[in-house]
Formats: structure tokens, C-alpha cells, sequence
């Protein structure tokens, strides 16, 4: 295991337009620390990933992987994918079907020339690391999506690689493996931790298993941080919109308090210096009210009208408009709650806390074309 | 090697490893296109160098040259027309069998892979106007009790347009059966849930989503149409009945012997050919996008029709069976006469062809030359279909690559045949009556089969088994040979066996460029059938189809079921 260093990254695709899958991407990845590239389909999260396991050439840049330049364009450094020492899992597992799981774990020792290491029983130790050794003597075909999944990790583990390169490995598979799979890899790499950048577009996958988090934006990275962080300070509103914080309110300061689309809002002002800017926040983040006296002091308040409500088991789902601005909210669904009985046309009041808000300056100067994400809730 | 993309001419221009590659395919390339253009390059140059000038007024102004392209387009545009209707009915017909007879839709295929030539000889069996067997049962009816020859004549130009048509309906057939698997079941109901009755509905949406089948199936129909050796040389000669083909062979193998006016002749076909290819690359474009297809498949929503199953029976008797009957009395027989005598049947026939080394020969030289052109196009193919799957990575040479593995497709086997006869018999490379040439000539015009067969193979596989090898430690030498070839096995299997059936019936280029000592079993059966031991011709032709059926079986076995229709 090692660290990986990308260094100004760049892939562009020759085309007309020509188009960047990435562009001058710098970041440093710990040795053994595991990190979730996150983002919407088409943000150059996956042509990273193949750029560090040699499947694609960058345009531009350097990776190290330890010590060893693997590519750099200014040296002519190209390292091809079978020299890297990384083990990759495959969004379709790529299992060979014409190999039985013991042959495909053993892959790639043989193809390394550790023949050393399959004698003293590498592939069974590596196939009870994934709780896969009672398989060893089937074939790919005979397996169901969540073992094949095993194997597939069992197989990038085998050669014990400098890094192990994710590539969508859960999203084949249904809902409810998906999250046994997700705890089974967050196990085993706190048990026997490498390295390992794995792509997603599923935030609560890149929320559960990265040590850090890179949420990625049109070939760029929009914030790399702990999941703590991301979550609770997201550094654009872009990560906010894609970490779950749909609502979106442009709220502006007046002589006489704050605004937002020309109702005053009541209750704690926002803590905000400029004059106007974007309240972000998810829909668990807000509820509702009956009417103003109901607000508590940390609240920041508006007036409301229902449009519809949906009955989601456990929690009422509300679509309500807020000065012309439409917002979700999740309220309880509990039989004696008066949320229950709320219907289209009520008039009620949206309440949600600032400091579990984000907010942003309203016109960034840094992102100019920031506004056509604000209904931004790709992938969440 | 599948894995290092080269990002653009700009960036990273020097990377010794996509050097070597491009130096590879650029070899590759070259290599094909001297196989592929050079016959037909220097046969065309005959054309312009013959004695005084060119050969194309000398053509031209022949007497009966006018009637000999008239024939041809007849031959071609006739045929034409009679696959299309048959091909259509039956693809139709395939869809409605009854499930308990799904098997039979194997069988309008069957005059592909019987040999051309022996079908042509039995139907001349049946139907030469005096002994052919069906005449003679036919002159047992009242109409024509009185006739000694007729009624019918095999040796005219409607008959040999029909037993023509009969062959090109399979391919019809093939294009449009698969046009038919592909259009989803839910098409159809959406439009009779919107209320079109039945004929609307396979007017209205059906045939329209037929149309590009029809219009590529029917254009591999004309090709072969007008390229059509067998059936004009073997029932047409006697009575003057000449066709470009024939024209062109008799240049050739009659003496004196005239290139260039063998060649002045054939650029009507050269030219067709060409713009067919090229027009073709033009329409389709990417022919990846044709390749893969998913959805639930082609039910037809009627009920299973029993006509259909006769009709497609009774297509196979006629097509097929018919045919090889006429060719097993003759061959049981010591003599062809009208009677039959199952009395003094013998297998005399057989035991002469067997013994004679001149037959037994061209029947090992039949397996050996195809074998050894089977071993030599396999890895040609699989290293073009490499390259036309990363086509990107070539700008250049994909397209020429994909032009010179398509060509022999478009361009008639007699234009290769006459052009081999040229290009080697003389400088650099004299192989003239060697194995050599009739073996080259096989491996060009197996390129384009085996090139799309392992194409479509590499496709289905998709690129991250190759990935998930590489990312493993493995080289690119040890990906191909433990994961790629193992993964191939089966289609490589169905188009080894297709490709041997193709070229132990070949007679189209081998009559033009076999010499005394590389007879093979077509040959050797053209040349008994010249001599009027007839016999003996139909014993040749059921050995023959005997050992094309060995390699059907082994391509069914290898391939499974489909691999009839990767042709």
C-alpha cells in the first residue's frame, strides 16, 4: 500500500468542441487512507480513476503512486496498467466466466510471478478475507451479483496492490446488498486498511465508506474534505445541492430585516454579511408550523401554502411555496400528529434553524454559471 | 494493448509503445491491401494496355455484347426479384412456425451451405429436356404425352435466373429474419393497442422497420447476381447463353488467352462492386452501431400458421432436396438416361472417384488448401477486427482497413480469380500452379467473413474483461492468450467451420486459377462434367456435400445454432 499523488490532470478529448474530462486536478491520497470520488454521471470521476489505473492516457499532469511516477507528460512517463501494482474492482465485476473463482483470485499472483505467495495459500486467505472460501471451486456464472462482488474484491486484494481502484462497484446490485456490501468493505478496510479511491455517484455510499470525500464538478473538485466536514459546511452550494440540501432560498437584507422573494421572514435573521444570498437546506433540516407563535428562538420562519402532501411510511412529504419558491419538507407521519391532517392549500409556516443551513453568497464570483445548478439534486 | 489510448497527435506524440502498435497496423494494412488491390489493380491495367491501346473498344464492339450485358442484368435483376419475394415470405413464415417446429427455420438456409455447383448439376439432372428425370415424369401427364424432350429446359435463361433466385433467397432470408428478431414484440402491440388492424400494422410499421434489411439484404442479392459463375457456365454454355462471368472465363481459358479483354469485361462488375462498398460505408456509417441488439424479439401476435411450415418444407424440397435426389440416381446409375432402374443401382461411381488419384487428390487438395487458409485468415481477421474496434485510435487506417476487408465481399470471386492469374504468374512473386496461389486466393475472400465474425465476437465480449486482465498484472501478450482466446473459443470455433464450408465448395475463383496439379473438388467436377461423364460428376458433387456437411456440423457444434447466421 501507498499513496497516490495526482498533479494538474488533465484529459481532454479531441472532439468539436474539444471537451475536458478533467482539468488541472491536484490531490494527494494517504497511504492507506480511503477516499470517495463523488459526483454526477459525466463529471470525469471515472475517467480519473482509469487515468490512475493506466486505462486511459491524461492530456496533461503527473500521478505517483509511492515513490513512482507512473505518468508524466513532461517526461514521457507512461506506465502501462499491468506495471502499476493496483488491483481494480469493475463496476460489471468482469469476473472471467471461463475461470473458476480459485483461478480468477489467483490471476493476478500468477500474472505478477508470485507463485511463492499462491503456495502458501494467498487465494484462500484472501477468499476468507471476503468470506468467499466456500466458492473457491465455481464459476463466475454459478454466483449471485453479491458474491461475484466478493470475488471481485478478493481478486483486486489478492496481489496486495499499492491501491485498490473502485469503479461503481455497488450500484449493480440491489438495495439491500448494496448497503451489506458497503458495511462489509467499510469492515474490512478498518481491519486491514489500504489504499483505495472508489467512484460513486451515490452520496451516502461516498458519506459512509471515504475517510475524505472529493465531490467532483465538471472535471473539477468542487470540495475535499472529511465527510463531517462536507456535510455540515459544504464549501459551494453546488456540494450542498448534491449532498441532499434540495431547499433553496434567495434571501435578501432590507432597512427593515430580511427578505426572501418580498415576504419578511421572521424569527432569527440569518447571520450572513452580504446582502443577499442562498439559504440551503434539506428537507429533514425544516418543519412546519400552525402559525408564528409556534417558532422557537433559534428558528428562522416564513409563511407558507401546502401543494400537495405525500405519505411516505414513516414521515409526511411535503411540497409547500414559499414566496414563490417551492420547498420540500419531511414531517412527521405519526397517527396523534397534527401533520398528519395537512392538506393542499393550508396555509402554515416553514421553520428551519440557520446554523443548520448552509449559506452562499448569491451571484459567486468564482462560478459564474453557479445558478443553473440550483435545482441541482443530480444523484441525490 | 488495448489500454493505452493515444490522447491525440498533439499530446504525447512520442510513446514507443503506440509506435510499435501503429507500425504494426500500418504493416497489417499493407500487407491486405497488396493481397486485396493488387489483383485487382493489375487486371484493370491490363484492360487499358492491351494490344493496340486498350481493350475496351475490342470488348465492347464484340458481336453479341450488347445481348451478353443485357443477360447479365437480366440474370441479376431477375434472381433479384425472386429472392426478394421468397426471402421476405419465408423470414416471414420463420416467425410464425408452430413452437413444436422452430427447426424449421434452419432451412431455407440450406442452398447456402449445400454447394453451389452440385445443386446446379442435380437440377440439370431433373430438368435437361431430354433424360432429366422431372421432364420425364412430367411428360407422363396428358399435356405433354406426346413430347420426347421438354417441357421443360434447363439450359435457358429463365431457368438458370430461377435456380439463381433459389440461392439468393437464403441470403434475402438471413438479413431479413434477423431484421425480423429485431424489432421488439411491443412495436407491434403499441400500434395495435393504438387500433391498426393486422395488415396495417405490418404495412405501416413492420415493412418500414424491414426496409434497411431488405435494402442491404437485397443489395448482397444483385452483388452475387451478377457475379454468378456457376450457374451460367454450367447450364448456359451450350446454348450460347454468355453472362459478363462467362465472357470473362472464356477470355481466359480458351486460347488465345486475352487479359485485357478479360478485363475490359469484368470492369462493369468492378465498378458496380466498388460503389456498392463504398456506397454502403456511406449510408451505414459505423457499422458498430449495427452490431448488438437487445429487446424482447420479433412475436408475431397472429396465431402459429401451419402454411407457413409447409411453405417453408416445401421451399427446402424444391431448393435443396429436389436436387440432391437427381444427383443420387445419377450417381447410383451407370448411365444418365430418362429411366430409372433401381435394379442395377450401383456404388460402382463412387468406388472410381475414390480410387482415381486425380479425384482423390483434388479432394484432399479441397481440405488441405482450405484448412491452411482457414489457419491463415483467423489471426488476419482477429488482428483487423482488433483494429476496426479501436478505430478511433486510427484515423486513417481504419477506414482503409475496413474498405480492404469489405471489398472481396462486393467485388465478384471471378474479378479475383482472373486478377490472381495475372498478379502471379508474373514478377515478384510467380506462384502460378503452386497450392500458394489458390490458397491466397481463399484467405482474400474469407477476409471479410473472418474479420465481422471475430468483430461482432470482440464486441460482445466488451473491453473490461481485456481491462480487469491488464489492471491485474497481466501483459498484453498474456491477456490475449489466457483471457481474449479462451473467451473467443466458441465463435472462433463456428467461423473456422463456416469459413471451410465457403471454401470446400469455392468454384468461382478456383476454376480460374487452378492449375493441372491443384485440382479441387469443384474443379474436378466442372471438368467430368465437360467430358460427359455424368456419373461420375454426381458422385464428385455428393462427396463434395458430404464434406461440406462434416463442416456444418462442426461450425452447429462450435458455434451453436446462430452460427449460420453470422454469414
Amino acid at each position: 500500500m501507498s499513496s497516490v499523488s495526482l498533479k494538474g490532470l488533465t484529459k481532454r478529448f479531441d472532439g468539436k468542441p474539444p471537451t475536458h474530462a478533467m482539468k488541472d486536478l491536484d490531490f494527494d491520497i494517504e497511504e492507506g487512507e480511503f477516499i470517495a470520488l463523488l459526483g454526477p454521471s459525466g463529471c470525469g470521476k471515472t475517467t480519473t480513476l482509469r487515468c490512475v489505473a493506466g486505462l486511459e492516457t491524461p492530456t496533461r499532469g503527473q500521478i505517483t503512486i509511492g515513490d513512482r511516477a507512473v505518468f508524466d507528460s513532461t517526461r514521457r512517463i507512461n506506465v502501462p496498467p499491468d506495471k502499476r501494482k493496483i488491483g481494480m474492482v469493475f463496476q460489471s465485476y468482469a469476473l472471467w466466466p471461463h475461470m473458476s473463482v480459485r483461478k480468477n483470485i489467483a490471476y493476478p499472483l500468477k500474472a505478477r510471478g508470485l507463485k511463492q505467495a499462491i503456495a502458501q495459500g494467498r487465494v484462500e486467505e484472501t477468499a476468507r478475507l471476503v468470506e468467499c472460501e466456500e466458492l473457491l471451486d465455481r464459476l463466475p456464472m454459478q454466483l449471485s451479483g453479491g458474491q461475484q462482488q466478493r470475488v471481485a474484491l478478493a481478486r483486486a486484494l489478492a496481489a496486495r496492490p499499492e491501491v485498490i481502484l473502485f469503479d461503481e462497484p455497488l450500484s449493480n446490485l440491489d438495495a439491500r446488498l448494496r448497503d451489506q456490501m458497503r458495511s462489509e468493505i467499510h469492515e474490512l478496510h478498518r481491519r486491514a486498511p489500504f489504499t483505495a479511491i472508489f467512484v460513486t455517484h451515490d452520496q451516502s455510499e461516498a458519506l459512509a465508506l471515504g475517510q475524505r470525500i472529493a465531490i467532483m464538478r465538471a472535471g473539477a473538485i468542487e470540495q475535499l474534505d472529511t465527510p463531517q466536514r462536507v456535510f455540515e459546511a459544504p464549501a459551494t452550494e453546488y456540494v450542498a445541492a448534491f449532498i441532499g440540501m434540495s431547499n433553496r432560498l434567495e434571501l435578501r437584507r432590507t432597512d427593515t430585516g430580511w427578505t426572501c422573494g418580498g415576504q419578511p421572514l421572521e424569527g432569527l435573521a440569518p447571520d450572513a454579511a452580504d446582502a443577499t444570498v442562498v439559504a440551503r437546506f434539506s428537507p429533514d433540516a425544516a418543519r412546519l408550523a400552525k402559525n408564528l407563535e409556534e417558532i422557537e428562538a433559534h428558528e428562522t420562519a416564513l409563511p407558507v401554502q401546502i401543494v400537495d402532501v405525500e405519505f411516505g411510511g414513516r414521515q409526511m412529504n411535503v411540497t409547500a411555496t414559499a414566496a414563490a419558491t417551492r420547498v420540500r419538507v419531511h414531517v412527521s407521519a405519526d397517527r396523534d400528529s397534527w401533520t398528519r391532517r395537512i392538506t393542499p392549500d393550508d396555509r402554515l409556516v416553514l421553520a428551519f434553524a440557520p446554523r443548520s443551513a448552509a449559506m452562499f453568497p448569491a451571484e459567486p464570483a468564482q462560478e459564474p454559471n453557479q445558478a443553473e445548478a440550483a435545482p441541482a439534486v443530480a444523484g441525490v | 494493448m488495448a489500454t493505452l489510448a493515444l490522447p491525440g497527435r498533439r499530446a504525447l506524440a512520442v510513446d514507443h509503445r503506440a509506435v510499435g502498435r501503429f507500425t504494426m497496423a500500418t504493416a497489417l494494412v499493407a500487407v491486405l491491401a497488396y493481397l486485396v488491390l493488387a489483383p485487382l489493380i493489375r487486371l484493370q491495367l491490363k484492360a487499358f494496355t492491351g494490344p493496340g491501346g486498350n481493350s475496351y473498344h475490342a470488348a465492347f464492339a464484340r458481336d453479341g455484347f450488347g445481348r451478353t450485358l443485357l443477360y447479365t442484368v437480366g440474370l441479376a435483376l431477375g434472381s433479384l426479384l425472386i429472392a426478394l419475394v421468397l426471402g421476405t415470405w419465408l423470414a416471414w413464415a420463420s416467425t410464425r412456425l408452430p413452437r413444436r417446429l422452430r427447426f424449421l427455420s434452419v432451412f431455407p438456409v440450406l442452398p447456402i451451405v449445400v454447394p453451389a455447383i452440385a445443386l446446379v448439376v442435380g437440377w440439370a439432372f431433373l430438368l435437361a429436356p431430354g433424360p432429366g428425370y422431372l421432364n420425364a415424369v412430367l411428360r407422363k401427364l396428358p399435356w405433354w404425352s406426346g413430347d420426347t424432350t421438354g417441357p421443360i429446359n434447363i439450359y435457358s435463361l429463365p431457368w438458370i435466373v430461377i435456380i439463381t433466385g433459389f440461392s439468393l433467397t437464403s441470403f434475402v432470408y438471413l438479413f431479413v429474419r434477423a431484421a425480423f428478431a429485431n424489432i421488439g414484440a411491443d412495436f407491434l402491440e403499441a400500434a395495435q393497442v393504438c387500433g391498426s388492424p393486422g395488415y396495417q400494422v405490418f404495412f405501416r410499421v413492420t415493412l418500414p422497420l424491414l426496409r434497411p434489411a431488405l435494402t442491404y439484404g437485397g443489395g448482397v442479392a444483385l452483388l452475387l447476381g451478377l457475379g454468378q459463375l456457376t450457374g451460367p457456365l454450367l447450364l448456359g454454355t451450350n446454348e450460347g447463353i454468355t453472362v459478363l462471368t462467362t465472357d470473362m472465363y472464356n477470355q481466359v481459358s480458351s486460347t488465345p488467352v486475352d487479359y485485357g479483354l478479360a478485363a475490359a469485361i469484368g470492369s462493369p462488375l468492378l465498378g458496380f462492386g466498388l460503389l456498392v462498398v463504398l456506397g454502403q460505408k456511406f449510408l451505414l456509417g459505423d457499422q458498430r452501431r449495427f452490431v448488438t441488439h437487445g429487446g424482447k424479439g420479433f412475436r408475431s401476435s397472429a396465431r402459429p400458421s401451419k402454411i407457413a411450415a409447409v411453405g417453408i418444407v416445401l421451399f427446402s424440397l424444391t431448393a435443396t432436396v429436389l436436387p440432391l435426389i437427381g444427383l443420387l440416381i445419377v450417381s447410383l446409375s451407370r448411365y444418365w438416361t430418362k429411366n430409372v432402374r433401381p435394379s442395377t443401382f450401383t456404388l460402382d461411381n463412387f468406388r472410381k472417384v475414390l480410387e482415381a488419384s486425380a479425384t482423390r487428390d483434388a479432394i484432399q487438395n479441397s481440405v488441405v488448401y482450405s484448412l491452411i487458409a482457414v489457419l491463415i485468415v483467423l489471426p488476419i481477421g482477429f488482428a483487423a477486427a482488433s483494429i476496426l474496434l479501436r478505430g478511433r485510435r486510427y484515423p486513417v487506417l481504419a477506414p482503409i482497413l475496413d474498405f480492404l476487408v469489405t471489398l472481396p465481399l462486393g467485388v465478384p470471386a471471378v474479378l479475383f480469380g482472373v486478377g490472381f492469374l495475372v498478379t502471379y504468374s508474373q514478377k515478384p512473386f510467380v506462384l502460378y500452379g503452386t497450392r500458394w496461389v489458390m490458397i491466397l486466393v481463399y484467405v482474400t475472400l474469407m477476409l471479410p467473413f473472418a474479420t465481422r465474425m471475430q468483430l461482432s465476437g470482440l464486441i460482445a465480449l466488451g473491453d473490461s474483461y481485456e481491462e480487469a486482465s491488464r489492471v491485474s498484472g497481466a501483459g498484453p501478450v498474456r491477456t490475449k492468450l489466457r483471457v481474449i482466446l479462451p473467451l473467443m473459443r466458441s465463435s472462433l470455433g463456428g467461423a473456422a467451420a463456416l469459413m471451410f464450408v465457403l471454401l470446400t465448395q469455392e468454384f468461382t475463383a478456383s476454376v480460374l486459377v487452378r492449375s493441372l496439379h491443384t485440382q479441387v473438388m469443384g474443379t474436378v467436377l466442372f471438368d467430368s462434367w465437360g467430358s460427359g461423364f455424368f456419373p461420375l460428376v454426381a458422385a464428385v458433387a455428393l462427396i463434395m456435400s458430404a464434406v461440406t456437411a462434416v463442416g456444418v456440423a462442426v461450425a452447429l457444434v462450435a458455434g451453436g445454432s446462430d452460427s449460420l447466421n453470422a454469414l
